[in-house]
């Protein structure tokens, strides 16, 4: 691995953490796009923030009497998100081929690397949730022959014919495209049921057993990780 | 600026402090690796700011204010500690040594290799490179809490990215060499 100048390795970290004006980072990205030690260090440098900057979120101050039970119930079930969501984007940065914008290109696929992509989303916001849609749509129509979107905690309602603001959409989706897959967190799944409430996935929808598992074993079988 | 605007800055202040222990709890395990003396630094950091939440007219430079309280109680905590206090707290620091490939797929290990790596920096690099990446503050901002030049932050960080560079990717290799393994057996 050829060094990089500590100018270079600085500028890479400004882009990273949005400290450069539009001049410099146009000049940068071209840079990236054309220098593939950089293209690298830039890789390298973005996995090494991500892991760090998800390594605390765990981290809860011990309990003080302020907080009642639910309260603080709901404050382990967030931090319990997190530690899913750095488990997923930690196994898609290291096992998955790495882009500035964190997207798989064409090159890529011309050059003989996996044409399967698993896009995971986990946000209760259903403009995010359609941007998940987006996204499997647009690399369905650019060749890649299997994408997987897998759905848990709040995104989970994506995927659930009684509450899904976009049913219609997701079954034109599994109608349209038979290899798609779509799949339900059985851990979410679970999790819901157990407060009594019944949850009913729109027809095809798979149900995984763990939606970090299933991640954990798709990556390890070289497929492509997109966090929508 | 108006005395409404300074009354809702100040207010707004101190609903923002009642929301922030977490992120001083998390940001001062970062710096000293002890939870206990991490909830110690964040309770007075809390109640220092308390105090003097109504100095801070400008809301959006709260947390750069914020976070130079706890840098300024560290400080205080470092100078007043006696040398027979920091072989106790190095007892309490996270633990040396990297997890093993196979361990990785549990996020708990992940986290503490992240952790033991980030411990092991020098001071000002661990300050610098987890106030920017926990907590996303500014080059400038990170200026304002530690009381240094930008130019010093952006070389903390060059180098304390690439010493975390060079011990975390290198486990990563194994990682996926060992996953590799493990599916030819």
């Amino acid at each position: 691995m050829k060094s990089l100048s500590e100018l270079d390795e600085i500028s890479i970290n400004a882009l990273l953490d949005g400290e450069l004006d539009g001049d410099e980072r146009a000049i940068l990205l071209e840079r990236l796009a054309n220098e593939p030690e950089l293209r690298g260090a830039h890789s390298r440098l973005a996995i090494t923030r991500d892991l760090v900057a998800h390594a605390w979120d765990d981290a809860e101050p011990p309990y003080r009497e302020k907080y009642p039970p639910q309260r603080r119930r709901r404050r382990f079930a967030v931090a319990a998100a997190m530690i899913l969501l750095m488990v997923g984007f930690f196994a898609g940065r290291v096992m998955g081929p790495e882009t500035v914008v964190g997207v798989p290109s064409s090159a890529e696929t011309s050059q003989g690397q996996s044409d399967q992509v698993i896009v995971h989303i986990m946000d209760a916001d259903p403009a995010r949730q359609r941007a998940a849609l987006d996204r499997v749509e647009n690399l369905l129509a650019e060749g890649y022959h299997r994408v997987e979107l897998v759905a848990h905690s709040e995104a989970l309602d994506l995927l659930r014919s009684d509450r899904s603001a976009d049913a219609g959409r997701v079954r034109e989706l599994i109608s349209a495209h038979p290899d798609l897959r779509l799949f339900a967190c059985g851990n979410t799944i679970a999790r819901i049921e157990r407060q009594g409430e019944r949850v009913q996935l729109i027809e095809g929808i798979v149900r995984a057993s763990s939606a970090v598992d299933h991640i954990v074993d798709r990556l390890q079988n070289g497929w492509h990780y997109i966090k929508a | 600026m108006s005395v409404f605007d300074w009354f809702c800055g100040a207010r707004q202040a101190q609903q923002q402090l009642a929301e922030s222990r977490q992120r001083l709890y998390r940001m001062a395990l970062a710096w000293t690796g002890d939870p206990a003396l991490a909830d110690d630094l964040a309770q007075e950091t809390l109640t220092r700011a308390l105090q003097k939440a109504h100095q801070v007219r400008d809301p959006e430079r709260f947390n750069g204010w914020l976070f130079a309280v706890l840098h300024s109680c560290w400080r205080e905590h470092l100078r007043r500690r006696r040398p027979e206090q920091l072989d106790e707290e190095e007892k309490h620091r996270l633990p040396a040594g990297d997890p093993g490939p196979a361990q990785l797929r549990n996020s708990g290990q992940i986290s503490a290799l992240v952790r033991a790596a980030v411990a092991d920096l020098p001071d000002g690099q661990r300050q610098v490179v987890s106030l920017v990446d926990l907590e996303g503050l500014s080059y400038a901002e990170v200026a304002g809490v530690l009381s240094v030049p930008v130019g010093t932050v952006m070389s903390r960080l060059c180098r304390a990215r690439r010493a975390l560079q060079s011990r975390l990717l290198n486990l990563h290799q194994e990682t996926t060499e060992s996953a590799r393994l493990r599916s030819v057996k």
